[in-house]
């Protein structure tokens, strides 16, 4: 095999810097490090290029120290969890810290299934369940008034038609309230 | 063996060829610095009258050793080093190469075993000595004052 040579009066690139962000094995960071360290010395460097082309390479061994890809992707499984939580009222656990460990397992995919009725849309639901009977009388999981506002008010307007004391406006307001209602 | 410090002088010359040769002598601990490089400079001029190389560097390293040094620990390995990466105010990043770190690196997470503990005794002990003392680069930019990272390398 070939014995890599480095090459010396090295010109270091002219800014600006493009950055990428790339996930590594952690255990490769070791290696990393001393690998870059024989890039320092400064008989390698055009002199002009040396303060410029070391703080490069130090930049690289700072971001490989630093890491922060494990941050960010648990940050956005943060994220998830609290929008599942809030939406669907998905219940999460931390199970172990280190590794951190948090169950259920985030899916590909999430079916529309509200898990918990105080998420936004268990209460949506319960809304619209409420119109539907408080409206129509339509029985529902979570109501079952027999009459809605419809039928009553039909009710309230039929009697008062029936009675001898007919108030013709009240008679209006009513068919007004019930045309509102749809 | 007694422990015997001096000031060792390097003159190094260059040849046509661009070879590189150091001489090297020594005088006093004691002897003051400026008298040092006095004495440097005036032995450079003696060996530039014996010698048609090119006289290009003189370096002073103040040289002390440990008298009767202790054993060193059994899981010592000085090919094992860590990086320290030290910050300046002008954003640079500086870095120096301490050998055969003991148990000095976090002990959970990801960088496991990989990555100085900032919060250990040893990494706020250097981070206050850099705030304390003027460290500067070999071209004498400030070194820097903030401990940002460490980590093995191999």
């Amino acid at each position: 095999m070939p014995r890599f040579t480095h090459v010396h009066d090295l010109v270091a690139p002219e800014p600006p810097d493009v950055c990428e962000l790339a996930a590594f094995p952690v255990a490769v960071v070791p290696y990393a490090l001393a690998a870059l360290e024989h890039r320092i010395p400064k008989y390698i460097w055009d002199s002009a290029s040396y303060v410029r082309g070391v703080q490069l390479i130090r930049s690289l061994q700072m971001a490989i120290l630093c890491g922060g890809m494990v941050d960010l992707i648990e940050s956005n499984d943060r994220i998830y969890r609290m929008l599942d939580t809030a939406l669907y009222g998905t219940d999460y656990s931390v199970i172990s810290t280190d590794p951190l460990v948090v169950e259920p397992a985030i899916e590909a995919t999430h079916a529309l299934t509200i898990e918990h009725p105080d998420s936004l849309l268990g209460r949506a639901e319960d809304l619209r369940q409420l119109l539907q009977n408080g409206l129509n009388g339509t029985a529902t999981t979570l109501y079952d008034r027999e009459l809605g506002i419809r039928d009553l008010l039909e009710l309230i307007k039929a009697a008062v038609e029936a009675s001898d004391t007919l108030d013709p406006d009240m008679l209006a307001k009513l068919a007004e309230i019930a045309l509102l209602l749809g | 063996m007694a422990n015997s410090p001096v000031i060792a002088i390097g003159l190094s010359f260059r040849d046509r060829d661009g070879n590189s040769a150091k001489s090297t002598i020594y005088c006093v601990w004691a002897t003051p610095i400026a008298d040092a490089w006095t004495l440097a400079f005036g032995i450079g001029d003696r060996m530039l009258a014996l010698s048609n190389a090119l006289l290009y560097q003189i370096e002073l390293v103040y040289r002390h050793t440990v008298d009767s040094p202790a054993e060193p620990g059994l899981d010592s390995t000085v090919e094992r080093k860590i990086l320290m990466l030290v910050t300046n105010t002008d954003e640079e990043i500086n870095g120096m190469v301490i050998p055969s770190p003991g148990d000095v690196f976090e002990v959970v997470g990801s960088y496991a075993g990989i990555r100085l503990d900032l919060a250990g005794a040893g990494a706020l002990g250097f981070a206050d000595m850099l705030l304390a003392v003027d460290l500067r680069t070999d071209d004498n930019r400030s070194f820097g004052t903030t401990l940002a990272a460490g980590g093995l390398a191999l």
